[in-house]
């Protein structure tokens, strides 16, 4: 028996490290799942003198996704962004440490699908909302809750299988 | 009883290296150090083009704030001086708590360099944040809150004892147990088979032949 104790020793490990390797390292659960969505008052991209707060979309399901124009991963999922937007769902923009002209061009040549963007030039905003690599995606209920944060581009899997049922439960309740 | 004073003395002196704290921090921050120094040669101020191309490779799927974006917008007046966080003279004092502080934050980005030592732009950000947080007077314990309440306890290099990080803090000391435990067993066997166990186990017929061999030959 003993004799079959480092081989056992062995498969346990590789077990271990087996399943390490299906995760993936830079998905760190957020904190802010479940808790109000930090609160901001920023102007908007299109009209830096009109701002928009968080409290402004109460009563609504929403995705407030983070993006800038120098962020590559974000033109990647702007189709992504853009069908939902065709759905009918609600997306705000939170335009992340960008220059607005930049920002402003690259609506203009991707297409807009977000209801409106905030600025958040110096990422303070972001630091509130825990932001550590765009794009991220934040699905904020009727009370103002944050229900689910995706970091990476959304791709059409996560939200046929997760997004859309998760917002389609939060507009009954 | 010798192998067992030194089986204690190596107890002794392993255990302080052993727990999560070790495993945690000290070996995350000593590949820091590497990669921080490698950073100082190449590219002496933060905020270059290196850093940006490393963090982005990196992140595979996310792309960090660009390096080599000059900060657009105007900030509060006193972190205007210092978006590029350098250790400043007027509050040596302050630094030294600055310092302290990013050494136990974890870049988010880099996740095995701390804030202290990323050149990351969110690492920048947040030495900025906790510079004017101290400056406002926070305790250390607040500020590390407020990022705890934001990235997490991932954020932390030395998350709190619970349940979920149990295994992180006692697991290494108890498998240095197992080892040492497995160790001592084995030894022992074996010395009580090397003294005491092997002649017994001769038969009778092995025993004549043994003393047959050990006789003298000039004998004959």
């Amino acid at each position: 028996m003993n004799r079959w104790l480092p081989l056992a020793g062995f498969v346990v490990l590789a077990g271990f490290l087996g399943f390490g390797l299906t995760l993936d390292p830079r998905e760190v659960p957020s904190p802010l799942i479940d808790k109000p969505a930090p609160a901001f008052t920023l102007p908007t991209l299109a009209d830096p003198t009109r701002e928009f707060s968080v409290s402004e979309a109460q009563g609504k399901v929403w995705l407030l996704n983070v993006w800038a124009s120098w962020c590559t991963p974000c033109l990647e999922e702007h189709p992504v962004i853009e069908a939902m937007a065709k759905r009918g769902i609600p997306v705000y923009g939170l335009n992340y440490k960008d220059k607005a002209s930049a920002a402003t061009a690259w609506l203009a040549r991707h297409g807009d699908p977000y209801v409106l963007s905030v600025v958040d030039p110096t990422g303070r905003i972001g630091i509130d909302y825990g932001v550590y690599g765009t794009p991220e995606t934040y699905l904020i209920d009727k009370q103002g809750v944050i229900r689910f944060k995706h970091v990476g581009p959304l791709s059409p899997q996560v939200v046929e299988r997760t997004l859309l049922p998760l917002i389609e439960k939060l507009r009954k309740s | 009883v010798t192998l067992r004073a030194a089986l204690l003395v190596l107890v002794l002196f392993g255990l302080p290296f052993v727990p999560g704290a070790g495993a945690g921090s000290a070996f995350a921050q000593g590949e820091n150090s590497v990669v921080g120094a490698r950073f100082g040669i190449v590219e002496p101020g933060p905020g270059g083009a290196l850093p940006a191309v490393l963090a982005a490779a990196a992140a595979a799927t996310t792309s960090p704030a660009p390096a080599a974006e000059p900060e657009p917008a105007p900030a509060p007046a006193p972190a205007q001086g210092d978006r590029i966080a350098r250790p400043t003279a007027e509050d040596p004092e302050l630094e030294k708590r600055l310092i302290a502080l990013t050494k136990e934050l974890r870049c988010m980005v880099c996740q095995n360099e701390s804030i202290a030592d990323s050149h990351a732009p969110l690492a920048v950000d947040m030495r900025n944040e906790i510079r004017a947080q101290l400056r406002e007077g926070m305790s250390d314990g607040a500020i590390i809150e407020f990022m705890v309440a934001r990235y997490g306890n991932f954020v932390r290099f030395r998350p709190p004892l619970d349940l979920t990080t149990i295994a992180l803090w006692f697991g290494p000391a108890l498998l240095m147990l197992a080892g040492l435990f497995a160790l001592v067993r084995q030894l022992r066997q074996r010395n009580a088979a090397a003294t005491t166990g092997a002649h017994e186990k001769l038969s009778a017929t092995d025993r004549a032949r043994l003393a047959s061999l050990a006789r003298p030959k000039n004998d004959e």
